[in-house]
């Protein structure tokens, strides 16, 4: 079986779950995985391969692991050369389109089949003003042609199952299946030990975050609730076990602004695994809240119920679903005032956060065991052989137009060239030779931003010497804006 | 096709002058034997998209155009515009041999019009004739006594005898370097003014010449076309690129070392390479000229282009050049 996925050391949490997973699969699978970094880690026995290579002596099992960020561009591209079952971590898909060079008329295409009134806003929008709010990433998902090329989807919750559903209706969903996360398959760290290398006393009470920290995963209302409860008297420290990415979500800056959570308060960066699950083993508290959610899973959460860490969720999403005894559920509606009251109710009895945490153990080992995860894959993908995907053949080379260009080229003659069409098509703008070609855009500063409608997206472009001397312009065109 | 090698070794030095565009992709047996050639697809419909996207990306090394081509050429038959260009170059090739298996497509019409001497594999009597001059014929068997390969090279009359006597000689002078007349069976004949035929037979184990390519001559995937410079000799120059492939064309199926020469790196930041995707056990040692020499023993595949892939770590240093790339027993 083929698995397109990335891999560590890349760094994110989809890596790590896929080096997991491809541990599991070996047992019921030859494995090898496609991953466009070569020299990524894969598991022992695991064979990695060059994607651009991945077809040759590639068998019929496929399995892609696709999430919202351009690290899984060579993912999608891979999907639609060799269709397989999908695991979709994150159904938004926007950010990924939007990161590695996709078509804008395909994404215009994708926020239209999932939401087509929107999408004519929106789109224009984002067309012709370049204007991309957050809203868009949560309203659009472009999961259709996901949906569309795969013998079957997996989503880890059914929260994401029943958002596709809503978006794209129960025909183009039939095949998704709801596979949870697992847990994290070695050993973590006890307690104790832990503590013991990070320099944490034994006894402190520690609250801890961890992953990227994006404006969604609410710091606004940890910070707040933190705040509240230290002046209520609650003795605590806070740690954040991952990477802060200032242009999302600035969380040193929002920290600085609460002097008495700033003294309390640490940001590692980047943590490699096993330094994660140092802190998470040594935590009392694992919070990781999410609003919006668009039914993400979280493996810090999966290492978490692993290690015994209780655990403090929004009650949203995929978190809905956990049972309300293994995991604590807050309101999405005065999140902070709650928060810090439970943080402090625990950091007095830090025995009632361990009794949450062995109870979401107990929950996890019945239900997110990898053994039990991966049968549950190979029963998908054996089912899924012989559904068909929609087709993958490589269009047919866009048509070439031919525009006789001269010192005088006017907008309008392109206009003109190009009205009535739509997709991909190559315009040569001719000319008598290439000094002409330097000449003219010398002469006019920006030539192809005045000269190209607002519906016509360059891809690519070059000066061509032969057959006939120009500049060659590979476009994709939209409707008439 | 394992006899590809030593096809290319024979026409080379019989028609030294000679262009070659070699169409047998996905295979291309001539290729990686041929420096400078360009290289096709005949019926890139038949081509998997897979396929066709992995071919698309490789351009033809900086020195590929020494000969007045353009530089940095695509495969031809997987871009029209590109493909235009190409034959717009090679119609004023005073000596082009096209290779291919099978009819030739009907773009290169002009080109075989013009005069273009046509090397087909397998037999090509009762076939219809390609388009242009009346063509004679020299039949040509390489591969082993155990596995014969017939090649037929189409070219005018009058110069069959001539030809088939210098390949005849080219023949004999391989042999001799490559264990005589213990390890191959060498003979042919002139039947007619217009009808030849040679064998250069391996008597026992298939049996390929040594290949050792300039870097600057590689089928390559990086990013921009790099130019050979001073500095960089024959080199490919890798800029700041971290991985990169190259297209050898087909090679014989059999075990043989694969060693790349590099100039730049840094000893503890060695790069890993690859044989069709998948890594290589390697090894490496610096030489006396300074440089470092990448090594791993591969078994390559039959009847496709075979890859070789190279990866830096991201810590290593930018800027080092790939001198060249050896293929031997």
């Amino acid at each position: 079986m083929t698995v397109w996925t990335p891999l560590p050391p890349e760094r994110n949490g989809i890596a790590d779950y896929a080096h997991g997973l491809l541990g599991g699969l070996d047992g019921h699978y030859d494995c090898r995985a496609a991953c466009d970094d070569w020299l990524a880690r894969a598991p022992e026995g695991v064979a990695l391969v060059d994607p651009a290579l991945a077809h040759r002596g590639a068998g019929p099992r496929v399995l892609h692991q696709i999430g919202n960020n351009p690290g899984h561009g060579f993912v999608l591209r891979g999907l639609r050369r060799m269709p397989g079952v999908t695991t979709l971590h994150d159904p938004g898909l926007l950010y990924l389109y939007e990161t590695t060079g996709e078509p804008a008329a395909a994404i215009d295409a994708g926020m239209a089949a999932a939401l087509p009134g929107l999408a004519a806003v929106y789109g224009r929008h984002r067309r012709e003003e370049g204007l991309q709010s957050r809203a868009n990433h949560l309203l659009f998902d472009l999961a259709g042609e996901v949906l569309a090329r795969s013998r079957a989807v997996v989503v880890h919750s059914r929260f994401a199952r029943n958002r596709l559903r809503l978006a794209h209706g129960p025909a183009a969903t039939a095949h998704v299946a709801v596979i949870p996360h697992f847990m994290p398959p070695g050993q973590m760290p006890s307690r104790g030990a832990a503590r013991a290398r990070l320099g944490l006393e034994q006894g402190e009470f520690l609250v801890l975050t961890a992953g990227f920290a994006t404006a969604a995963k609410r710091f606004d209302w940890l910070i707040a609730a933190l705040d509240m409860a230290l002046a209520h008297g609650a003795r605590l420290r806070w740690i954040h076990a991952g990477a802060e990415r200032a242009e999302e979500y600035a969380l040193g800056a929002a920290i600085a602004e609460r002097p008495a959570v700033a003294a309390i308060a640490r940001v590692t960066g980047y943590c490699e695994e096993t330094v994660l699950d140092d802190h998470i083993a040594a935590a009392d508290v694992l919070v990781n809240l999410r609003f919006p959610s668009s039914g993400e899973s979280s493996g810090s959460l999966a290492r978490a119920f692993a290690a015994g860490t209780c655990c403090i969720v929004s009650e949203t999403g995929a978190y809905a679903e956990l049972p309300r005894d293994a995991v604590l559920q807050l309101p999405l509606t005065g999140t902070p005032r709650i928060l810090g009251e439970t943080l402090r109710a625990l950091a007095a009895a830090p025995d009632r956060a361990a009794g949450i945490g062995a109870l979401g153990r107990r929950f996890a080992l019945a239900e997110m065991a990898l053994p039990a995860v991966a049968a549950r894959y190979r029963e998908v993908i054996e089912e899924s052989l012989d559904r068909p995907v929609a087709g993958t053949a490589l269009p047919d080379p866009p048509p070439l137009l031919v525009l006789e260009a001269g010192a005088g080229l006017r907008p309008a003659q392109v206009a003109a060239m190009l009205a009535g069409r739509q997709g991909r098509c190559r315009l040569l703008l001719a000319m008598p030779d290439l000094p002409g070609l330097a000449a003219l855009t010398l002469d006019r500063p920006a030539l192809l931003r005045g000269l190209l409608p607002a519906s016509a997206d360059l891809l690519a472009m070059r000066v061509q010497r032969t057959p006939r001397p120009g500049l060659l312009l590979d476009l994709q065109l939209g409707w008439p804006a | 096709m394992s006899g590809g090698g030593v096809l290319a070794c024979l026409l080379r030095e019989a028609l030294p002058a000679l262009r070659l565009l070699d169409l047998g992709l996905p295979a291309a047996p001539l290729l990686g034997w041929w420096p400078g050639a360009l290289c096709g697809i005949a019926d890139p419909a038949r081509l998997a998209p897979a396929e066709a996207a992995l071919l698309g990306r490789f351009r033809q090394g900086a020195h590929g155009g020494a000969w007045g081509g353009p530089q940095g050429m695509p495969i031809f038959g997987l871009d029209p515009a590109a493909d235009a260009a190409l034959l717009a170059t090679l119609e004023s090739e005073a000596a082009l041999l096209l290779a291919l298996d099978g009819v030739p497509p009907p773009a290169l019409a002009r080109l075989l019009e013009a005069g273009a001497l046509l090397l087909r594999h397998g037999r090509t009597e009762g076939l219809p004739p390609p388009p242009g001059p009346e063509r004679g014929r020299i039949m040509l068997l390489v591969g082993t006594l155990a596995r014969i390969e017939r090649w037929d090279l189409l070219l005018p009359p009058d110069a069959v005898a001539p030809v088939f006597t210098r390949l005849q000689d080219a023949a004999h002078g391989l042999a001799a370097q490559l264990g005589g007349g213990r390890a191959w069976q060498v003979g042919g004949r002139l039947v007619t003014g217009g009808l030849a035929s040679l064998g250069m037979l391996a008597i026992g184990a298939e049996r390929a010449p040594s290949l050792r390519l300039p870097g600057a001559t590689l089928w390559h995937d990086l990013p921009a076309a790099p130019a050979a410079g001073i500095e960089a000799g024959e080199g490919l120059r890798l800029g700041a690129a971290r991985q990169v492939r190259l297209l050898l064309g087909g090679m014989p199926a059999r075990q043989a070392w694969l060693r790349l020469r590099l100039r730049g790196l840094s000893p503890t930041r060695m790069p890993a390479l690859f044989l069709d995707g998948l890594r290589l056990q390697t090894q490496w040692r610096a030489d006396d000229e300074g440089s470092v020499v990448i090594e791993a023993p591969a078994r390559m595949q039959a009847g496709q282009a075979s890859l070789v892939g190279l990866a830096l770590p991201a810590e290593a240093p930018a800027g080092a050049v790939l001198l060249s790339l050896e293929f031997a027993a």
